[in-house]
C-alpha cells in the first residue's frame, strides 16, 4: 500500500512535468504544424538564467520567475527573428530553422558559459521530505505537482476565458478563417510562442532543480520526452499531450519501481517498447484531436 | 456601422486573375453599395468564388484592383481586408468547431476591435436577432447544417462589416430552410447598413432576393442588371443552357447546374 502511494505520488510529479513539456511543444504545433526542435533550448535558457541570477542571494522565487521570463522572452525572440521570416515558405524550411535555432542557442551557451555543467543552487527546502502517515513525501515532488497543477489550471482559464485564448483555440482550428475575421496572424503566433516559452521556463526550473546542474545540452532529454508524450497522446489537441505526459511519467516511475534490479538499466528500452505498441495500435495517438490537418503560412 | 451621408461602396476594377495558363477572371468590373443585395451568378467554374477570394484578400489579383470607399484593398493580407469592412462566409461552412457558438461570434466582434464586454453583448444581440440564442453554449461542431449556416452569417456580421459576401448560403438546405433563410437575408442590408453579395445556384432565391444581378461566364462579365433584365437576356440563357436550349427556356429559365 505504502509503495503504491509512493508510486502514485512520484508518477504524478514526473507526469505533470512531462505534461507541461508536451503542452509547450504542442501549443505551437497546433497552430503552425511546426515541431519546434529549439524547444529544449528554452528549458536550457531557463536553467542558465537561474544560474546567472543565483549569485546575490535573492529569494529563490525571484530566481524562478526570472528564469521563466527569460525562457518566454527568448521564445518570442526566436519567433520574431527566425521563424517569422520563413513562415510563408515550406514547413521543411521552418523545421530546418528550428534545428538551426536549437544549435545556435546550444553553441551560445557553450561559448558564453562553458561546455561543462554548472551547478545551480537548489533551495534546500526542496530536498527535504515530509513524513506523513508513514509516507515520505518529497517536498520537491509536492512543489512540482502543485506548480504544474496551477499552471495547467491557469492555462485552461486563459484558453477558455480570455479573448486571446479563444483566438488561440480558433487558430489551432482554422487559422486562415481567423485571419479573415481580421485577426493578425503575427499576434496570435507570437502569443503561442510566449506561452510555449513560459511553459518551457516552468519545466526548466523544475527540471534543473531536480538534477542540480545545467549544461548546454540539458534540453535534449526534455525535448525527446515531450515529443514522445505528444506523439503517444495525440498531436492534435492539448488534451492528448497532457494524457501522454502523465502516461509517460507513470510508466517511467512504474518501471523504475517494479523492474528487477538486473534489467533496470534497460528501463528506457521498456518505455520505448510500450510507446511502439501504442503507436502500432493507435497511430493517431491515444486522444483523437480536433485540429485540422491544414497548415497555415 | 457608420452612418455617414456618403454611401459606402466596394468597387472591383478590371480585375484579372490568372493561375499559370488558366485565366479565371478577365477584366471584371463590379460595384456593390451599402444597402443593396447583389447576386453573383454564373455556371460552375465561371469564376464566382475566385472573385470573392480576390475581394477578401485570399488571392491577390494578377491585374486590376479592389477598392473600398476610396482605399485600395487588393494585395493586402486578409486580416486587413477584413478590417476594411469586408466579411464573408464559405461554400462549405467554416466555423471554429472546437469553439462554442457564442465564442465564434464573440471572437469576430473582438477582432473588429470591440472590448470583451461589448463583444459579448454584440454576440448576444446577434444571436437574439438570428434566433440562435438557445445555441449559445453549444459546440459549433455539433450543429445541424442549417444552423451552422446561420451562425456563420452571424459571425461575419459580428465583424461590423460594411460588405458581406455570402458564398452559396442556401447550398445543402431544404426548401423550408431556404425560405427561412431568404426571409432572414432580405432584412440584413438595412438592419446592418451593409452591402451584400450573394453567390447561389438557387435561381428562385437569387431572383427574389437580389436587387441587381451580375453574371459571369468563363471569368468574364456577360451581363449585369435587374432580375427581369437578366432573366430575359439571351446571352445569359445561352451560357446556362447552351444554344439549343436557349429558345425554349427563354420564358422561365430554371437551372440545375450545381454538382
Amino acid at each position: 500500500m505504502q509503495t503504491f502511494l509512493q508510486f502514485i505520488l512520484n508518477a504524478l510529479s514526473l507526469g505533470s512535468i512531462y505534461a507541461l513539456m508536451a503542452l509547450g511543444l504542442v501549443i505551437v504545433f497546433g497552430i503552425l504544424r511546426l515541431v519546434n526542435f529549439a524547444y529544449g533550448e528554452l528549458i536550457m535558457v531557463a536553467g542558465y538564467a537561474w544560474f546567472a541570477l543565483q549569485g546575490p542571494g535573492w529569494p529563490w522565487v525571484l530566481l524562478a520567475v526570472g528564469a521563466v521570463i527569460a525562457a518566454g522572452v527568448v521564445s518570442v525572440l526566436t519567433e520574431r527573428v527566425a521563424f517569422r521570416p520563413v513562415r510563408s515558405d515550406s514547413l521543411n524550411a521552418m523545421l530546418v530553422t528550428s534545428f538551426a535555432v536549437s544549435t545556435l542557442l546550444q553553441n551560445s551557451a557553450l561559448l558564453l558559459v562553458s561546455p561543462r555543467a554548472r551547478a545551480v543552487e537548489v533551495p534546500s527546502v526542496l530536498n527535504n521530505s515530509i513524513e506523513f502517515g508513514g509516507l515520505r513525501l518529497g517536498v520537491n515532488d509536492l512543489v512540482t505537482i502543485v506548480v504544474c497543477g496551477a499552471v495547467l489550471l491557469a492555462l485552461g482559464a486563459l484558453l477558455r476565458r480570455t479573448t486571446l485564448g479563444i483566438a488561440l483555440r480558433a487558430a489551432a482550428d482554422d487559422f486562415r478563417m481567423l485571419r479573415l475575421l481580421g485577426v493578425r496572424a503575427d499576434k496570435v503566433i507570437a502569443t503561442a510562442f510566449a506561452i510555449s516559452g513560459v511553459l518551457a521556463g516552468v519545466v526548466g526550473v523544475l527540471w534543473i532543480t531536480r538534477i542540480g546542474a545545467v549544461t548546454p545540452t540539458v534540453g535534449a532529454a526534455p525535448l525527446l520526452i515531450a515529443l514522445i508524450a505528444v506523439v503517444v497522446g495525440g498531436m492534435n489537441g492539448l488534451a492528448g499531450s497532457i494524457v501522454g505526459g502523465y502516461l509517460l511519467g507513470t510508466l517511467t516511475v512504474g518501471l523504475q519501481l517494479f523492474l528487477p534490479q538486473e534489467v533496470l538499466a534497460f528501463r528506457d528500452a521498456f518505455i520505448f517498447a510500450v510507446v511502439i505498441i501504442v503507436l502500432v495500435l493507435r497511430p493517431q495517438g491515444l486522444v483523437k484531436g480536433r485540429y485540422s490537418a491544414e497548415r497555415v503560412a | 456601422m457608420t452612418g455617414g451621408e456618403r454611401r459606402s461602396t466596394l468597387a472591383v476594377e478590371s480585375v484579372t486573375m490568372r493561375f499559370g495558363g488558366l485565366r479565371a477572371l478577365h477584366e471584371v468590373d463590379l460595384q456593390l453599395h451599402a444597402g443593396e443585395i447583389l447576386g453573383l451568378i454564373g455556371p460552375n467554374g465561371s469564376g464566382k468564388t475566385t472573385l470573392v477570394n480576390v475581394i477578401t484578400g485570399i488571392l491577390a489579383p494578377t491585374e486590376g484592383r479592389v477598392i473600398v470607399n476610396g482605399t485600395v484593398i487588393s494585395g493586402r493580407p486578409p486580416h486587413r481586408v477584413a478590417r476594411a469592412g469586408v466579411a464573408r462566409t464559405f461554400q462549405s461552412v467554416r466555423l471554429f468547431t472546437t469553439l462554442s457558438v457564442r465564442e465564434n461570434i464573440e471572437l469576430a466582434a473582438v477582432s473588429a476591435g470591440l472590448g470583451r464586454r461589448a463583444a459579448r453583448s454584440s454576440a448576444d444581440d446577434l444571436m437574439e436577432r438570428f434566433g440562435i440564442r438557445h445555441l449559445a453554449e453549444a459546440a459549433s461542431g455539433s450543429l445541424a447544417y442549417g444552423q451552422e449556416r446561420i451562425v456563420e452569417i452571424a459571425r461575419a456580421l459580428a465583424t461590423g462589416c460594411s460588405f458581406l459576401l455570402l458564398d452559396e448560403p442556401a447550398a445543402g438546405l431544404n426548401d423550408q430552410e431556404s425560405e427561412a433563410l431568404l426571409e432572414r437575408l432580405k432584412g440584413i442590408p438595412d438592419e446592418f447598413d451593409c452591402g451584400m453579395l450573394i453567390i447561389d445556384h438557387d435561381m428562385d432565391l437569387i431572383m427574389r432576393l437580389c436587387h441587381r444581378l451580375h453574371v459571369l461566364n468563363q471569368g468574364q462579365t456577360i451581363a449585369s442588371g435587374t432580375a427581369d433584365q437578366i432573366r430575359r437576356n439571351p446571352v445569359v440563357i445561352e451560357a446556362y443552357l447552351g444554344s439549343q436550349g436557349a429558345a425554349e427556356a427563354a420564358a422561365a429559365p430554371t437551372t440545375d447546374e450545381e454538382v
